[in-house]
């Protein structure tokens, strides 16, 4: 059996721990920066947001395999170079990216607001609260999910050393 | 390869507990993508290839020389566990939030996941017992 294997399974779990982590402190952010009305680019803060794709993790592995090819056996001492996750390649891990979300700023009426435009509005961020929130708890129960199947991993690799 | 184990039950259960490993990864992945737009939820297929076996027994042509082709059934050490995406793609799953992956679903196959796998360790656990057992010739 391949240690590699439960392993990996645990390194998975880890990157959806790292994303979840990292989606509760963008919105940690939002929530800070509700009412932030001037940023160093001018104009309110903007809502950010996590771009979230699903990528292999066997990248360089692949590189690796590519390479392979060029590397000859020519002794039977010779050690064979096999990275054996290479079957693996359907398995993905989260992968995040921090963007903007470029929707129209709240506008509040507060003519003594010192940045109130000539009208008395007041651009405040495009930040939903309750959205927020709602993101939040998704993110917390996600996270707790990751913790579960780490956990499960863990015990199946001390079974495993008990055989 | 003749080998002191190759007539029990561990050789077999070695394949087991490869598949539920790789199972293992694959929920692992599914949970980690619960939140990833447009994952496409993946499965092992183990099971389905044994029980495929299991019908078609009868069909098993003998060999009686290495050199003969396989007819018929494989053998379980034949199957190989692999990592496929899940066949279950209805539109639904996908207009409804991010992606098909359901997490009660993936949960609860964790949780069973691991005890299949723990009872796959004792089985093999117990059957070197037998084996020592055997090589001591008396009983504990």
């Amino acid at each position: 059996m391949k240690v590699s294997t439960l392993i990996s399974s645990m390194k998975i779990s880890a990157a959806g721990l790292s994303l979840q982590r990292r989606r509760l402190n963008v919105i940690s952010s939002n929530i800070a920066n509700a009412e932030t009305t001037k940023t160093e680019n001018g104009g309110p803060y903007k809502k950010q947001y996590l771009s979230v794709k699903a990528v292999n993790p066997n990248k360089f592995n692949e590189i690796l395999e590519k390479t392979k090819t060029e590397i000859k056996i020519t002794n039977n001492n010779h050690l064979k170079m096999d990275p054996e996750f290479l079957e693996d390649t359907k398995l993905k891990i989260p992968e995040a990216e921090v963007k903007e979300d470029n929707s129209e700023p709240r506008l509040e009426y507060d003519p003594s607001h010192p940045d109130a435009d000539e009208n008395g509005y007041v651009k405040k961020p495009n930040i939903n609260l309750v959205t927020e929130m709602v993101d939040m708890i998704s993110a917390s129960r996600a996270y707790e999910a990751n913790v579960v199947a780490i956990n499960a991993s863990k015990g199946m690799f001390r079974d495993a050393l008990e055989i | 390869m003749i080998n002191l184990f190759n007539k029990t039950r561990i050789p077999n259960l070695e394949k087991v507990l490869e598949a539920y490993s790789l199972r293992q990864k694959a929920i692992a992945s599914n949970i980690a993508n619960a939140t990833t737009p447009g994952y496409k939820k993946v499965e092992v297929s183990f099971e389905d290839q044994l029980s495929s076996e299991m019908n078609s027994l009868r069909l098993k042509g003998t060999q009686t020389n290495e050199k003969h082709l396989s007819i018929g059934a494989k053998s379980i050490s034949e199957a190989k566990p692999e990592i496929v995406e899940s066949k279950t793609n209805k539109e639904d799953e996908y207009k409804s939030g991010y992606n098909n992956v359901d997490i009660d679903e993936e949960m609860a196959l964790l949780a069973q996941n691991q005890l299949q796998y723990r009872m796959a360790t004792r089985l093999i656990s117990r059957a070197f017992k037998g084996i020592q057992s055997a090589i001591r010739g008396q009983a504990q």
